[in-house]
């Protein structure tokens, strides 16, 4: 690993994984695969209110989604919806496949091998079972502080005032659902950021990774998450262009081309934060 | 590794390829068309004064070419009836008409599509305020589908529109000459929901004429006559017993008939759903009843 990681400095190691990835683009293939998985998955849910889908899809659909989303243009104002929806067995079943997978292939990097998929395959399978426990316990979080959030919007939509602070605070609340989802996102990684790295590197079983991934990160609580933080503020400025989008349907496709664009910066975003993260998980292991 | 991405890439645009051919100029492709001319008919729309004509016409022009275009789909018809509307926006009545009936005779045996032709047909005469032709069109839908729900209620439609236009004896002739034909239709029908539509008709004519007993009545006879018909769910009957009860409060103020024709029905029929919510409107009538009489007694010692 490079004399640099000495200097514990979020930005330093964030430079540093994207070194790794630019020298190395093996560690881009998982998460190029799963960003490919995920486009074929909106290619298509975008396909199903056309013939010949629609014609085997589109009653399923109708009772299950309802019959706009087989209708132009509504569709593709629910589309992504849809795709959060589904998405969220992709999320538990492959995202956490794929991102061992990455971590594999640094950890072979770092140790000078030639990285090689079919090890990174093998690592991979050898500790699903935990990573898909540990996905859908992050996904489970990250589901149940939307829902607390969705009752303090709630109480907020009961808020008459026109102007003051609480006009002001319920504005925020209001305006703030979609950042908020996104920082939950972050806090959980954070908290849960080495639990990965130990699984693969260490081969660590659910407790033991839980009990590594707590010895690590003390100590490195802001560090952690300034390397989380800092490539997620990639995915915040795709939340503030979605939020921005036209509402009235003016150009109903840039919704489908935003959530294509969406899957290869939330690409982008993880293969560095995890880069950075198994970087430093080595740092601290060697040292 | 390279091998891997290649396919799914492959994948994915083939699959984009293929499915969008697949499904090149069918229902999806023409909704997506109609949404795109619709938006720019909304806009000429807000304010069709200030539009020069030739923005209208090229309106009309992607309408008509879009049906062509789309022919195959079920949108056609639709995108022709617009075709039309852009001629009644531009008061263009004949040539508006003159589509409508293209429909009309193009799509022979298509009940929907024809029915809506011939409403827009009547709606071009409306904005004409052309009485007589709204109502020779009203004939002509009875005549073309005399079975389906729309042309059972032209006879009273037909009253109405003479009402409308301040023609009350016209009016009031047609209310009575519906009124039979809906007599004959029971006779004709009994115990269907056909008859039951034909019974509350009745009703409503009655209440059009001011002719109140008559109306309860017939509101009445369409909630005995019928306790047992499909067609009559609770929402039907909540309508039907809120018609007695305005007529019965606001016009004709005996609440002794209604509260008869509830007790009758509950007589009638043990244990039906409906006689929950008529017993508690007989305790509300009985309860404003005596409130009246206790006024009436008041009055009485002043």
């Amino acid at each position: 690993m490079n004399e640099q990681l000495k200097d514990k400095k979020a930005w330093t190691y964030l430079y540093n994984a994207v070194s790794v990835i630019t020298g190395n683009k093996i560690v881009l293939f998982p998460f190029f695969v799963l960003a490919l998985l995920q486009v074929l998955i909106l290619e298509i849910l975008y396909f199903i209110p056309r013939y010949p889908l629609v014609n085997f899809l589109g009653p399923v659909i109708s009772k299950t989604l309802g019959a706009q989303f087989l209708h132009y243009p509504y569709n593709l104002v629910i589309l992504p919806k849809i795709f959060y929806q589904v998405n969220i067995p992709v999320f538990i079943l492959l995202n956490s496949f794929f991102t061992i997978m990455g971590i594999s292939i640094i950890n072979q990097l770092n140790v000078g091998e030639k990285a090689s998929i079919k090890k990174a395959i093998k690592d991979s399978f050898s500790a699903y079972i935990f990573a898909v426990v540990f996905f859908a316990l992050f996904y489970f979080l990250v589901d149940k502080s939307a829902m607390a959030y969705q009752l303090l919007i709630n109480r907020a939509q009961e808020i008459q005032s026109t102007q003051g602070i609480f006009f002001v605070i319920k504005k925020i609340v209001l305006g703030g659902g979609v950042f908020f989802s996104l920082f939950s996102s972050v806090i959980f990684t954070v908290i849960f950021a080495y639990i990965l790295p130990a699984m693969v590197v260490d081969k660590k079983k659910i407790l033991g990774s839980v009990i590594k991934n707590f010895k690590v990160l003390w100590g490195s609580l802001f560090f952690t998450f300034g390397i989380v933080f800092f490539p997620a503020l990639l995915s915040a400025l795709m939340l503030v262009s979605r939020v921005s989008l036209p509402v009235d349907f003016a150009v109903p496709e840039l919704r489908v081309a935003f959530l294509v664009l969406n899957i290869f910066v939330t690409m982008i975003v993880e293969v560095v934060t995890y880069t950075a993260l198994t970087m430093y998980y080595l740092v601290k292991k060697e040292g | 590794m390279k091998k891997t991405i290649s396919i799914l890439i492959i994948l994915i645009v083939g699959l984009f390829i293929g499915l969008s051919f697949l499904g090149r100029n069918g229902d999806y492709d023409a909704e997506k068309a109609l949404w795109r001319v619709n938006k720019k008919f909304i806009e000429l729309n807000r304010d069709p004064e200030g539009v020069p004509p030739n923005a209208f016409n090229a309106i009309y022009n992607e309408y008509e070419g879009l049906a062509k275009k789309f022919s195959n789909t079920k949108y056609a018809p639709g995108m022709r009836i617009l075709a039309a509307r852009v001629y009644v926006v531009q008061k263009r009545f004949d040539e508006a008409r003159s589509v409508l009936e293209s429909i009309v005779k193009q799509n022979d045996g298509d009940e929907n599509v024809q029915m809506q032709a011939l409403f827009e047909i009547g709606k071009t005469y409306e904005l004409e305020k052309n009485m007589e032709a709204m109502i020779s069109n009203l004939k002509r839908i009875q005549g073309a589908y005399p079975d389906n729900g729309f042309s059972r209620n032209v006879p009273v439609l037909i009253a109405k529109t003479y009402a409308d236009f301040g023609k009350t004896g016209l009016s009031r002739e047609a209310y009575y000459e519906a009124i039979l034909g809906y007599e004959k239709t029971i006779k004709a029908y009994p115990g269907t929901g056909v008859a039951l539509d034909a019974q509350y008709v009745i009703g409503a004519a009655y209440s059009a004429l001011n002719k109140w007993d008559d109306a309860v009545d017939a509101f009445g006879r369409a909630l005995l006559d019928y306790s047992t018909v499909k067609e009559l769910d609770i929402n039907r009957a909540k309508g039907i017993v809120q018609a007695i009860n305005l007529i019965s409060l606001k016009n004709t103020r005996d609440l002794e008939k209604p509260v008869k024709i509830y007790q009758t029905f509950i007589e009638q029929n043990e244990n039906h759903p409906f006689n929950a919510m008529l017993e508690e409107i007989i305790r509300r009538f009985n309860v404003v009843e005596e409130k009246i009489k206790n006024a009436e007694v008041e009055q009485q010692k002043k």
